[in-house]
C-alpha cells in the first residue's frame, strides 16, 4: 500500500511541480493522467526515491520512504519515461547486471529469470546484441524486463507506450495487466484510453495537483447523461466555446464534432451521447483551469 | 547566415559557466606561471628565454582547456540530442563548421590571452627566492606569445577540432589531448629541455630533423639558445628566424591542413559505428503473457554489496575500456614509454647505454607517468563520473536497490583498474625493453614499486577528482576543478615553500632507487605519505558519498554507515600518519627542511664568517670506531683525534664545529682544555687550553657522534645509511676546526635573499699561503651487521665477527688531508695485483658485468701513472660500489679507495666492444686523483681544480690514447666540447679561466680536457708526461701548489705561437667558430676554400692563425696528413692542392680549436 500525503515540490526557478498531492494507491494498476507538465513524472521520481519532496510524506506499507529510500528501492521496478542504455553491452549482460543491482545474488536463479524475461519479452533471439541497437519497441520491452527483475512489489512506469506502434502498445498493455494483478503498478500516461483499459483506479493531475481520483468507471458514471454532441464548423468553434462548456472537438470522417458538458440539452442540434473517461478527464482539467480544454485529434 | 551563426555561437559559448570559470582559472594559471618563471640560476625571471619557456608551458596547459572547450563546442549537439535537428537544416558544412571553429578560436584565444596577461602581472612580482626579476619588456611577452603560444594553441585546437568533428566522441578528444602532451614530452626529452630530467643531446643529423618536426617549437627554441651565455639569456629576444621560423610555418600549415581535413570528411549523417541507429530489425512481442513468471526474491544481506560492486565495476570497465580511444591511448603510452627508455637508457652519457635493469628503468618510467597520469585521471574520471547520466541510464540505476556506497566506490575502483592497466603497460614496456636488450627479466617483482609509487598516488588523486565531479553541475567544470587542484597544490607548495613532498597533489614518492638497497631512499616517507593521502581521499570520498548525487538528490539517506566507516577509516589513517610524520620529524629526530638548512647556513656564515682567519690546530691522526646499524638507519662514532698547532705561535683556544644537521648529535672532550662557549644552534664549541698549545705541540680530542636518519628531509647523496648500502663521507660530519667555509651558500640569489653579499668563491692568488698541513693518519674500525661489511681507506689490518656483527679495521698512515669516508654493503670482491699493489673491486653480487673492465682499467692506469709520473705509495687500490643515491657524482676518490656509484659505473652496459669505454675512462680518471688531488694537494685557492680535475682529464686521455687511439679520443673531445658549450649557458657568473677556476665543474672537466689535448698535440705526449712528473716531484704533499706552478713547468720553452694558443685555454676564455663555407674544385687537384673564423672572448689581437685541413675520400677517410693554411678572423680564401680521390675537405681535423659547432667544418668538394 502506497500512501502519499500532502506531497509538495517546487523546483529552483519557482515551478511548483507538486502541490499538496495526497493519494492512496493499493494493489493493481493505478493510472496517473495529466497533460504535459502536470507533475506526473515528478511524482513518479519522488516515489522512486530519485528526488526529495519539499513537504509531505510517502509511506510504503507504513514505512517512510522519503526518509528511508533504500527500502522502497528493494521492492521497486522502475521504467522511466525516457531512458537510454549503455552502448556496447548486450541485452543479456545488461539485464544480468541489473539483476545483480536488484539483489539477485544466486547466479542460477538470476540466469533463469533473465532467460525467462528475455523469452517473454521476445528478446531472447537478440540477447547477445547491444541494447543500444534495439528499436524503440524492443528497448521498451527491455525496460519492462528490467523493471520486473527480482520480485518487485511496486512498479512505476512513466509513459511507457510513447513511441510504440498500436500493436506493440496493445501487447505492452496486456503485459502490464497481467503483472498488475498482485502488485502495485503506478502508470503515468496522458493517453486516457490506456487508463480506461488498464487501471483499476486513476487520478487526474494538473498543475501539480490531483484534480480527480477514483475508479475509471465511477468517474465516467458521474458524467452519464451530461455529455452532448453535435457537428460544428471549425470556424464557429470559438463561438461554441463561449456559449458552452466544450469538452473536446474532434474530426470524424472529415467532419468536426464537439462534445459539451451540460445538465440539459444545450440547444437544438445537440444529441445526448455516452460519457467517456476522456470526458471526465477534460472536465476535470476545464474545472481546474477555469476554461474548457480543447483537444484536437485527427 | 554565417554571421548569424557566429553570433549565436559566441553568445552560446559566453553564456556557459565553464567558459566564465575557465577565464578566471586560466588567468590565475598565467599569474602562477609568471610568478614561477625560471630559466636557470641567475637568469632573470623576466628574461626572454624564461618568458618563452613560460609561454610554451602556457600553450601546453591550454591543451587541457582545449579538450574541454572543443567538446563543448563540437560535441554538444550529440550530448544534448540536437544532432537530428541541427543536421537536417539547410546550413552548409562550411557555415556550420567554420562558425563553430571561429567561436572556438575566439573563446580559446580570449582565455589564453588573459592567461598571458596574468603571466605578465605574476612575472613582475618580487621573487620569493631572491632571484632577480629583471626589466619588464612587453615585447618579450608579445614575441613569445605570438611565436609559441599562438601557433601551439592553434595546432592543438585544430587537431582536437578535427578529431571531435570526425570521431564525435569525447574520449577520442581526450586521447588526442593526451597525444599532444606525449608529443610535448618526447619533444622536450629530445631537445634537452630543462623540464625533463636527464635529457640527452641528439647528434647533429638527428637535430636537423627534430628541429623541424617538433610541433611545439621547443626543440628549435633550445637549439637557438643552446650556447647562449648568461648575458645573452638575460637580454636577447628569441628571434623568429631560421629553423624556428621554418618550424612555426610548418606547423601552422599542418594546423590549417587539419581544419581542411575536418571540413573535407565531416558529414551530417551519423557515423555507422555510433550505435545510436537501430541496427536490428524489430520482432514484435509474440508471447504476451507473464502468467507463471517466477519471481526471484532478492537478498540484501551480507555479500550483496560485494556482488553489486563487482558487477558495477565490470560493466563500467566494459563501457570505458572497450573501443578505439583506449586502444589509441594504450598505443600512445607504449610509444611514450618506449621512447623514454630508448632515449634515456639506450643513449646514456657519451652514447653508453645503462644496463636494462628494473631498478634503473623504474625511475625513468616514473617521470612521464607523473606528468601524464594526472591528465588521464582527470579525463577518464569525468567520463566515469557521468557515465549513467550521459547514457540516460541513471534513472534505472539510481532507483535500483544498489547501495549508494557501491555507486561511488565502484567508480573509484574502476579508475583504479584503469590506472593499474596503464601502469601494467609501462611494466610491459620495461620488461620488453629488458628482453630486447638481452638482459632477461630477473627482477620483475621490482616493478611492483611502479604500482605502489605511481598507481596509488594517482588513485588517491582520482578519489579527489571523482568527489569534485560529484559536487559540480557538469563534467567540464569538474575537469577544470581537477586541474585546478593540481595547480593549487603546486602553487601553495611554491608559495609557502613546503618541503615535505607529500604535501603535493598527487603525491609521488621520490623515484630514487638502488639495487644495492633493494628499494628507495625514502620508502618510509613514501609509506606514511601515501597513508596520509589515502586517509584524505577516504575522507573526501565520505563527504562525496554523504552528498552523493543520486537521482536529483544530493543527500543520500541510508548511507550513514558506509559514510561513517569511510570517514572513521580515513580520519584514522590521516591522523595516524600525520602523527607519525610529526613525531618522526620533530621528536624522533629533528628533520630540517631544505629552506631551514639554507637559513641555518646563512645564519652560520653571518655569525662566524668573521672568525674564519682565527688560527686553529690541525688534525694529525684519528682513531675512529664506527658502528653502523643500517636496519635502524643510524650509526655511532667513538673517536680519539690527535691534533697539533701548525702555527708559529701558541694557541690559547680553539673552535670545533659539528653542524647539528641531519639527525647528528655530538659530544666532545678535549684533554687539557675547557669548554668555554657552546653554540648549540650551529654546533660550535670553543675550548680554552689550560696551558696554551705551543707551536708543534699536540693535543687530544675525544668525541662521540650519533646519527639517526630517516627518509624525511632531503636526500644527501654523501651521507645515508640504509640496509644493503650505506655511504658516509664521515670526515665532513665529525668535529672540524674553525670556520667551515664549505657550509656557505654559493647561490647568489639565495645569498641576496638572506642578506649576504655575493659569494667570494675560492679566493685568489693573493691569498697568503695556507698553514702547513701535516700528513693525517687514520685507524678506522667499523662494524656492520653480519653478512655485510664496511670498507674504508687504507689497508685492511684485521677483520672478525663478534656478537653477530662484522668488524674491520683499516689503517692508513699518510693522507694529505683529513678526508675519509666509509661504505657498508653486502659485497663480493674481485682482485688483481699490479706492481705489488692489490687492486680490488668490491661490488654487490649480481653487478659483475663491468668488474673486469674496472680491474683492467685500474691496473692499466696505475701502471701507466707509476711509469710516467711517480710511485704509488700505498699497497692497496680498491674500488667500492655504493648505491645509486650518490648518482650526483660518478665516483669519488679518496686515498687508496674509490667509491663508485652503481648506476654510473656498475650498471652501465658495456657489452658492445665498439662502444665508448665509459667505465674504464671514469676509473682511469679516479685513479689519476690518487696523484692529482691525493699526493698532490693543491692550495685551496682559485685554480685548485686545474691541478685536480684538469689533470685527471689528461690522465684518462693519456691512458685511453694508448689503448684506443685517436678515433675514440676525437669522439670524446667532440662530446666534451658540446657539453662545455651547453653548460656554460647556465653559468651563474662570468666564466673564469682554467688557471683561476674555483667550484665550477664544466670548464674544469670539459674545457680542461681540450686544453690538455692541445698541450699534448703541441708538446707531444712524452713531453707532457715528463713535465707532469717534474711537477709531481716538485710539488707533492706537503707542498700546496697553485695552478701557476703547473703552468710554469708545462709552458716552459714552448714556442710563442703555441704558447699563445695554450695560454688562451689556460689563462683566458677564448672560443672559436670555424666554418668552411666553400670547397670548390678549380682544377683536378686544386680546390678553392672559403674559410670563416669567428673568435669570441678575450683573445689576443687579430693575428694570423695556423689552421689545419685534411682531404677525405668518399667514405670520409683521411687522405694523407693534415695540411696547414694561414687564416685570420673573418673570411679567408685560399687555394689548396688536394690528393687524388678527395671528396670533401675538413678543417681542424685534430680539434685544435675549441668550438661549439663542428658540423660546418667539413664540406663536400663541388664544381664551381
Amino acid at each position: 500500500m502506497l500512501s502519499i500525503t500532502h506531497l509538495s515540490k517546487t523546483y529552483p526557478g519557482g515551478v511548483r511541480a507538486l502541490d499538496g498531492v495526497t493519494l492512496d494507491i493499493g494493489t493493481g494498476i493505478f493510472g496517473l493522467l495529466g497533460p504535459n507538465g502536470a507533475g506526473k513524472s515528478t511524482l513518479m521520481r519522488t516515489i522512486a526515491a530519485l528526488q526529495e519532496p519539499d513537504q509531505g510524506s510517502i509511506l510504503w506499507d507504513g514505512t517512510d520512504i522519503v526518509r528511508y529510500p533504500h527500502l522502497v528501492r528493494q521492492v521497486l521496478g522502475y521504467l522511466p519515461q525516457d531512458f537510454g542504455v549503455y552502448p556496447k553491452i548486450s541485452a543479456e549482460r545488461l539485464l544480468d547486471h541489473m539483476a545483480v543491482l536488484k539483489g539477485l545474488r544466486d547466479k542460477k536463479e538470476r540466469r533463469r529469470q533473465v532467460d525467462e524475461l528475455l523469452e517473454r519479452t521476445n528478446l531472447a533471439w537478440c540477447r547477445r546484441q547491444a541494447v543500444a541497437q534495439f528499436s524503440g519497441g524492443m528497448r521498451q520491452r527491455f525496460g519492462i524486463a528490467q523493471a520486473l527483475l527480482g520480485d518487485p512489489r511496486l512498479i512505476i512506469v512513466d509513459e511507457p507506450t510513447a513511441g510504440l506502434d498500436p500493436e506493440e502498445r496493445n501487447r505492452f498493455h496486456n503485459l502490464l495487466g497481467e503483472i498488475g494483478e498482485n502488485i502495485t503498478i503506478v502508470l503515468s500516461t496522458h493517453i486516457v484510453e490506456d487508463v480506461r483499459r488498464l487501471c483499476g483506479k486513476a487520478a487526474v493531475m494538473a498543475g501539480g495537483k490531483v484534480l480527480l481520483e477514483g475508479r475509471p468507471d465511477h468517474l465516467v458514471e458521474q458524467l452519464q447523461g451530461r455529455v452532448w454532441r453535435r457537428s460544428a464548423a471549425r470556424a464557429d468553434l470559438p463561438q461554441w466555446r463561449q456559449r458552452h462548456r466544450v469538452l473536446s472537438d474532434r474530426l470524424e470522417a472529415g467532419r468536426c464534432f464537439i462534445r459539451v458538458l451540460a445538465d440539459h440539452q444545450p440547444e437544438a442540434g445537440f444529441e445526448p451521447c455516452p460519457a467517456h473517461l476522456e470526458d471526465a478527464y477534460f472536465a476535470a482539467l476545464a474545472a481546474h483551469e477555469g476554461e474548457v480544454a480543447v483537444c484536437s485529434a485527427t | 547566415m554565417f554571421r548569424d551563426l557566429v553570433r549565436f555561437e559566441l553568445g552560446y559559448q559566453f553564456s556557459q559557466t565553464l567558459i566564465r570559470v575557465a577565464v578566471a582559472a586560466f588567468f590565475l594559471l598565467g599569474f602562477f606561471l609568471g610568478y614561477t618563471l625560471y630559466a636557470g640560476p641567475n637568469v632573470y625571471r623576466l628574461a626572454p628565454i624564461a618568458i618563452a619557456q613560460g609561454m610554451v608551458l602556457l600553450s601546453l596547459s591550454s591543451f587541457f582547456g582545449l579538450a574541454l572547450f572543443t567538446g563543448n563546442a563540437v560535441l554538444r549537439d550529440r550530448t544534448h540530442g540536437m544532432e537530428p535537428l541541427v543536421h537536417t537544416t539547410p546550413v552548409t558544412f562550411f557555415s556550420f563548421l567554420s562558425s563553430r571553429l571561429l567561436g572556438l578560436i575566439v573563446v580559446v584565444f580570449l582565455v589564453v590571452g588573459l592567461a598571458g596577461l596574468g603571466m605578465v602581472i605574476g612575472g613582475t612580482l618580487p621573487s620569493p627566492h631572491g632571484a632577480e626579476v629583471g626589466p619588464l619588456r612587453i615585447s618579450a611577452f608579445l614575441s613569445a606569445f605570438f611565436t609559441f603560444t599562438v601557433p601551439n594553441v592553434f595546432l592543438g585546437l585544430s587537431l582536437l577540432f578535427c578529431v571531435a568533428t570526425l570521431c564525435r566522441g569525447q574520449i577520442a578528444v581526450y586521447v588526442a589531448g593526451i597525444a599532444l602532451f606525449i608529443v610535448y614530452i618526447v619533444g622536450s626529452m629530445l631537445s634537452n629541455s630543462p623540464v625533463m630530467a636527464q635529457s640527452k643531446q641528439l647528434s647533429a643529423d638527428e637535430t636537423k630533423l627534430a628541429v623541424l618536426l617538433d610541433p611545439f617549437g621547443v626543440f628549435p627554441l633550445y637549439e637557438q639558445v643552446r650556447y647562449w651565455d648568461l648575458a645573452a639569456k638575460n637580454t636577447q629576444l628569441i628571434l623568429l628566424e631560421g629553423d624556428l621560423l621554418a618550424n612555426r610555418l610548418i606547423w601552422m600549415t599542418v594546423s590549417l591542413a587539419l581544419c581542411c581535413i575536418a571540413y573535407r570528411f565531416f558529414r551530417f549523417r551519423e557515423a555507422a559505428t555510433t550505435g545510436r541507429t537501430p541496427a536490428i530489425v524489430n520482432r514484435p512481442l509474440a508471447v504476451s503473457s507473464f502468467a507463471g513468471l517466477q519471481p526471484v526474491r532478492p537478498r540484501f544481506g551480507g555479500g550483496f554489496v560485494l556482488r553489486t560492486l563487482c558487477s558495477k565495476i565490470a560493466v563500467d570497465m566494459q563501457l570505458m575500456v572497450r573501443g578505439l580511444p583506449l586502444l589509441l591511448l594504450s598505443l600512445l603510452c607504449l610509444f611514450l614509454f618506449g621512447m623514454v627508455l630508448t632515449e634515456e637508457m639506450g643513449r646514456g652519457d657519451l652514447g653508453v647505454p645503462l644496463a636494462a635493469r628494473a631498478a634503473l628503468i623504474i625511475p625513468e618510467l616514473q617521470d612521464p607517468m607523473r606528468i601524464l597520469g594526472p591528465l588521464v585521471v582527470i579525463f577518464f574520471t569525468a567520463e566515469w563520473a557521468w557515465l549513467e547520466r550521459e547514457h540516460r541510464f541513471d534513472g534505472i540505476v539510481d532507483s535500483s536497490a544498489v547501495p549508494s556506497v557501491v555507486l561511488w566506490v565502484a567508480k573509484w575502483l574502476g579508475l583504479g583498474c584503469l590506472i593499474l592497466f596503464l601502469i601494467s603497460l609501462a611494466v610491459m614496456v620495461g620488461a620488453g625493453y629488458q628482453l630486447v636488450r638481452g638482459a632477461g627479466i630477473h627482477d620483475l617483482s621490482t616493478y611492483a614499486r611502479l604500482y605502489g609509487f605511481v598507481g596509488f598516488p594517482l588513485w588517491f588523486f582520482a578519489g579527489w577528482v571523482l568527489a569534485l565531479q560529484n559536487f559540480l553541475p557538469n563534467k567540464y567544470l569538474g575537469m577544470l576543478a581537477g586541474a585546478g587542484l593540481l595547480v593549487l597544490a603546486r602553487a601553495l607548495r611554491n608559495l609557502f615553500q613546503w618541503e615535505l613532498s607529500f604535501l603535493t597533489m598527487p603525491f609521488f614518492p621520490a623515484p630514487h632507487m638502488s639495487e644495492m638497497t633493494g628499494g628507495g631512499y625514502g620508502d618510509d616517507v613514501a609509506f606514511w605519505g601515501m597513508l596520509l593521502h589515502l586517509g584524505a581521499a577516504l575522507l573526501v570520498g565520505a563527504a562525496a558519498l554523504f552528498f552523493l548525487r543520486r537521482g536529483h538528490k544530493r543527500r543520500a539517506f541510508g548511507v550513514m554507515r558506509p559514510v561513517a566507516v569511510l570517514a572513521v577509516v580515513g580520519l584514522t589513517a590521516l591522523v595516524a600518519s600525520a602523527g607519525v610524520v610529526f613525531y618522526k620529524t620533530h621528536f624522533d629526530m629533528q628533520v630540517a627542511s631544505g629552506h631551514e638548512i639554507e637559513a641555518w647556513r646563512a645564519g652560520y656564515e653571518k655569525t662566524y664568517r668573521a672568525t674564519a682567519d682565527r688560527p686553529q690546530p690541525v688534525y694529525r691522526a684519528g682513531r675512529v670506531q664506527v658502528d653502523v646499524f643500517p636496519e635502524r638507519r643510524r650509526y655511532q662514532v667513538t673517536a680519539t683525534y690527535r691534533f697539533m698547532n701548525p702555527h708559529a705561535h701558541a694557541l690559547e683556544q680553539m673552535t670545533l664545529t659539528t653542524p647539528p644537521l641531519r639527525g647528528l648529535r655530538c659530544r666532545t672532550r678535549v684533554e687539557g682544555a675547557n669548554r668555554k662557549d657552546v653554540d648549540s644552534r650551529f654546533g660550535v664549541e670553543t675550548y680554552v687550553f689550560e696551558t696554551p698549545l705551543q707551536p708543534g705541540e699536540e693535543g687530544q680530542l675525544h668525541f662521540e657522534l650519533t646519527v639517526k636518519q630517516s627518509g624525511f628531509g632531503s636526500m644527501d647523496g654523501e651521507h645515508y645509511v640504509l640496509p644493503g648500502g650505506s655511504y658516509i663521507e664521515l670526515s665532513k660530519f665529525v668535529p672540524n676546526f674553525g670556520y667551515l667555509a664549505h657550509l656557505e651558500l654559493t647561490n647568489d640569489p639565495l645569498r641576496r635573499k638572506f642578506g649576504l653579499p655575493a659569494h667570494s668563491g675560492w679566493g685568489n692568488d693573493d691569498d697568503s699561503d695556507p698553514p702547513t698541513q701535516p700528513w693525517f693518519s687514520l685507524e678506522l674500525t667499523a662494524s656492520a651487521p653480519a653478512g655485510s661489511r664496511a670498507l674504508s681507506l687504507g689497508r685492511l689490518e684485521r677483520e672478525w665477527e663478534s656478537d653477530g656483527r662484522h668488524f674491520s679495521t683499516f689503517r692508513i698512515d699518510q693522507i694529505s688531508s683529513h678526508w675519509y669516508a666509509l661504505s657498508v654493503g653486502d659485497y663480493a670482491v674481485a682482485e688483481t695485483t699490479v706492481d705489488d699493489v692489490r687492486v680490488a673491486v668490491w661490488y654487490r653480487p649480481g653487478h659483475e658485468a663491468n668488474v673486469q673492465t674496472m680491474l683492467d682499467a685500474a691496473a692499466g692506469a696505475l701502471s701507466y701513472f707509476q711509469t710516467h709520473w711517480g710511485e704509488y705509495p700505498y699497497q692497496d687500490l680498491r674500488i667500492v660500489e655504493i648505491p645509486a643515491f650518490s648518482a650526483r657524482f660518478g665516483a669519488t676518490s679518496y686515498a687508496t679507495t674509490i667509491f663508485a656509484v652503481e648506476s654510473r659505473l656498475f650498471l652501465l652496459d658495456q657489452q658492445d666492444e665498439d662502444a665508448f669505454n665509459m667505465v674504464g675512462r671514469i676509473v682511469a680518471h679516479e685513479v689519476g686523483h690518487q696523484w692529482w688531488g691525493g699526493m698532490v694537494n693543491p692550495a685551496p685557492v682559485a685554480g685548485y681544480r686545474m691541478l685536480t680535475e684538469v689533470l685527471c682529464e689528461y690522465a684518462e686521455s693519456a691512458v685511453f690514447a694508448e689503448w684506443y687511439g685517436w678515433d675514440e679520443e676525437r669522439f670524446y673531445l667532440d662530446e666534451v666540447a658540446a657539453k662545455y658549450f651547453f653548460f656554460r649557458g647556465y653559468d651563474a657568473v662570468e666564466e673564469p679561466s682554467l688557471h683561476r677556476i674555483g667550484g665550477e665543474t664544466h670548464p674544469a672537466y670539459f674545457k680542461g680536457a681540450h686544453a690538455m689535448h692541445l698541450a699534448t698535440q703541441f708538446l707531444g705526449r712524452e713531453t707532457v708526461n715528463q713535465r707532469l712528473a717534474a711537477f709531481f716531484e716538485a710539488h707533492r704533499f706537503p707542498a700546496r701548489p697553485r695552478s701557476t706552478d703547473l703552468l710554469a713547468i708545462l709552458l716552459e720553452d714552448v714556442p710563442t705561437p703555441q704558447r699563445v694558443r695554450l695560454e688562451e685555454l689556460f689563462k683566458r676564455v677564448v672560443t672559436y667558430d670555424l666554418r668552411l663555407r666553400e670547397a670548390n674544385r678549380d682544377t683536378d687537384d686544386l680546390v678553392h676554400l672559403a674559410i670563416q673564423v669567428e673568435i669570441q672572448g678575450d683573445s689576443a689581437e687579430n693575428r694570423p692563425m695556423e689552421l689545419e685541413w685534411i682531404a677525405l675520400d668518399q667514405k670520409r677517410r683521411p687522405l694523407g696528413e693534415p695540411q696547414t693554411v694561414t687564416v685570420k678572423a673573418g673570411d679567408t680564401a685560399v687555394r689548396v692542392k688536394v690528393p687524388l680521390g678527395a671528396a670533401s675537405i675538413e678543417v681542424d681535423p685534430r680539434r685544435l680549436y675549441l668550438e661549439a659547432n663542428r658540423g660546418d667544418n667539413r664540406r663536400t668538394i663541388t664544381l664551381p
